[in-house]
């Protein structure tokens, strides 16, 4: 199930390491500039995205990030995305390149760079929430422009977020229970459920307001955190751009083919 | 249906994070300026939390085989009203993107076009309209399935338009378009029927006396909208451009322009234009690759294919690697 999975990169989020303890806005600028560079690649694309495992690689290794959750929730993601590759395949059978005797299609070719795109650019996100706590990507957003509202509301979000899908896992136990035989609710009980899911959630807003105004509420949640740059988060900025930048600009696969293919 | 990142191209992708920015940006400042946000917030958090909830709630759809579920863009934009629900939907997607890998964040702005800006820029004023007062009767069915089916259906073209864009996949358009929009109607038909069992039972709950947001006023701040609708329809006009690949020069000409093709300024921004391209290559889905391509030649594709072998192996041994490093560094922290 993708929410254990979830909650297992949330948990993992609160873990220390030099990772975790850099600035929120220097990975959300290294992950966006990464995600950047990835999406440039012309279609054909496949040599070039290779050296770009690299990132993702090397932060879960830095940041002690399981591989499993991580690839769990990509494989549970992949269907739309691969599903749409699906049909290059088929559509775009001229030849485009040949790999040791074997001729490869461009459709083949756009399909794998698709399917490479998409595991670089979700594991990254993951792994940049499996090193960062919510809160702190939030407040890093806010740092960076974000309005306060948008931070505020992903805050408040986070903090029920897992609560009410217990709340929804309960339900859905309890319906299984009472019809084993049905794998997927009826309509008419999955209106019920939603029903009683509703009326629970306008309860536990309107509770939750209460303690706020009690603690004081007055429109932004306060922070005793302060961030600021330090040095290893610029440095850490710098390097991660310079090399999505490298990584874009220079064919470093070929050159470290040919290197390799000189030295035998 | 979530736009993925894979599938985007960076134009693509920041003109519309670009559009949502400026709608997200104009959205929450007349939000945070309405009298109740304050009482708003808590509410909104939760109700985020919900359409979560809702979203992994599948159930059979009457008459036919497959399942469905809530989206909840419209319920939201009903529930909070336009502002607060952009904003909702927004922090939706974007946990989506980093808990579950559904979505992304050079996708978002994509995503929110499809899923959120529709329903509470279009949905919510026709619901409105369509219903007059109160949910009740078959005059408000009707026009919650209008506005949620007018709603999904915009979001399909989206999903469409986003892709042939950023020419990724090449799905030919018009099945594409078929299959898109026919799986659609049944989608935005359902979630018509949930969301209007939801906004009753919502009224049903008010009326009990119960804390349940009403039925708020207020629409999106002009400006933004404007702006974010001009970039839609921009990227829906260069797509229709793209089927005609002069399109621009073959109108140009046909009233008359003259373009002076030699001169220096020309030069200059030919030259400034070849430096700076980002995707030298790049070429719209519709142009395509030509079967006369030439094949790349052997060495450089044999180079590559070593390359990515080199790179994969170094990238293994450094996973191997750095934890096994770490700890030891750790361990001898411990001992001292």
């Amino acid at each position: 199930m993708s929410v254990l999975a979830a909650r297992e990169l949330d948990r993992l989020g609160y873990a220390d390491g030099p990772l975790h303890r850099l600035d929120a806005r220097a990975k959300l600028l290294v992950s966006a500039g990464f995600l950047v560079a990835v999406a440039s690649f012309p279609r054909y694309e496949v040599a070039g995205l290779a050296p770009f495992a690299l990132g993702p690689c090397a932060l879960a290794a830095v940041g002690r990030v399981p591989l499993r959750p991580i690839l769990r929730l990509v494989l549970a993601a992949s269907p739309f995305a691969v599903l749409v590759g699906l049909a290059n395949p088929f559509l775009d059978t001229a030849p485009a390149a040949r790999v040791a005797g074997v001729t490869l299609s461009g459709g083949l070719l756009s399909f794998l760079s698709i399917v490479l795109r998409f595991g670089l650019c979700t594991s990254t996100l993951l792994l940049l929430v499996a090193t960062t706590p919510l809160p702190r990507l939030a407040r890093g957003l806010r740092a960076l422009g974000a309005p306060a509202a948008l931070s505020l509301q992903l805050t408040m979000l986070y903090r029920y977020l897992f609560l009410l899908l217990e709340e929804g896992e309960r339900l859905a136990a309890a319906r299984l229970l009472r019809e084993p035989a049905r794998r997927l609710p009826r309509f008419a009980t999955a209106h019920r459920m939603l029903s009683v899911l509703l009326h629970r959630t306008f309860e536990r807003g309107a509770r939750v307001y209460r303690c706020m105004l009690v603690r004081g509420f007055e429109g932004e949640l306060p922070s005793l955190r302060s961030e600021g740059l330090r040095r290893a988060d610029a440095l850490f900025l710098a390097a991660g751009l310079g090399l999505c930048l490298a990584g874009r600009l220079f064919p470093l696969t070929r050159w470290a083919g040919t290197l390799l293919a000189r030295g035998s | 249906m979530h736009m993925a990142d894979a599938l985007l191209s960076p134009p693509v992708g920041v003109a519309f994070d670009a559009a949502a920015g400026l709608l997200l940006a104009g959205a929450a400042r007349r939000l945070q300026r309405e009298p109740d946000y304050r009482e708003k917030v808590p509410v909104m958090g939760v109700l985020g939390a919900f359409v979560f909830a809702a979203q992994m709630m599948n159930f059979t759809i009457p008459g036919t085989g497959s399942s469905g579920h809530l989206a909840g863009g419209l319920l939201l934009a009903i529930l909070l009203g336009p502002n607060a629900s952009l904003i909702v939907l927004s922090s939706v997607l974007l946990v989506q993107a980093l808990f579950f890998a559904d979505g992304g964040l050079l996708a978002l702005g994509c995503n929110l076009f499809n899923m959120g800006v529709w329903p509470a820029l279009l949905g919510l004023p026709l619901y409105r309209r369509l219903s007059r007062e109160g949910a009740r009767g078959l005059r408000s069915t009707l026009a919650c399935l209008v506005a949620a089916v007018v709603s999904a259906e915009l979001g399909a073209l989206g999903v469409m338009v986003e892709t042939q864009l950023s020419g990724r996949a090449d799905l030919p358009f018009t099945r594409f378009a078929g299959l898109m929009l026919g799986i659609h109607l049944p989608i935005g038909v359902v979630e018509g029927l949930v969301t209007l069992a939801m906004v009753r039972f919502a009224e049903k709950v008010a009326r009990g006396g119960l804390p349940a947001p009403g039925h708020p006023q207020g629409r999106l701040p002009l400006v933004p909208t404007v702006l974010a609708l001009a970039v839609f329809l921009g990227c829906v006009g260069a797509w229709f451009a793209s089927a005609r690949p002069d399109g621009l020069e073959w109108s140009l000409a046909r009233v008359g322009a003259v373009l002076p093709a030699n001169g220096p300024a020309h030069a200059l921004m030919k030259a400034l234009q070849a430096r700076s391209a980002l995707l030298p290559d790049y070429g719209l889905p519709s142009s395509g690759r030509r079967a006369d391509a030439p094949l790349v030649r052997l060495d450089t594709s044999l180079a590559g294919a070593i390359g990515v072998l080199a790179v994969a192996v170094l990238a293994g041994a450094a996973g191997l690697a750095l934890p096994r490093l770490g700890r030891g560094a750790r361990g001898k922290d411990r001992a001292a």
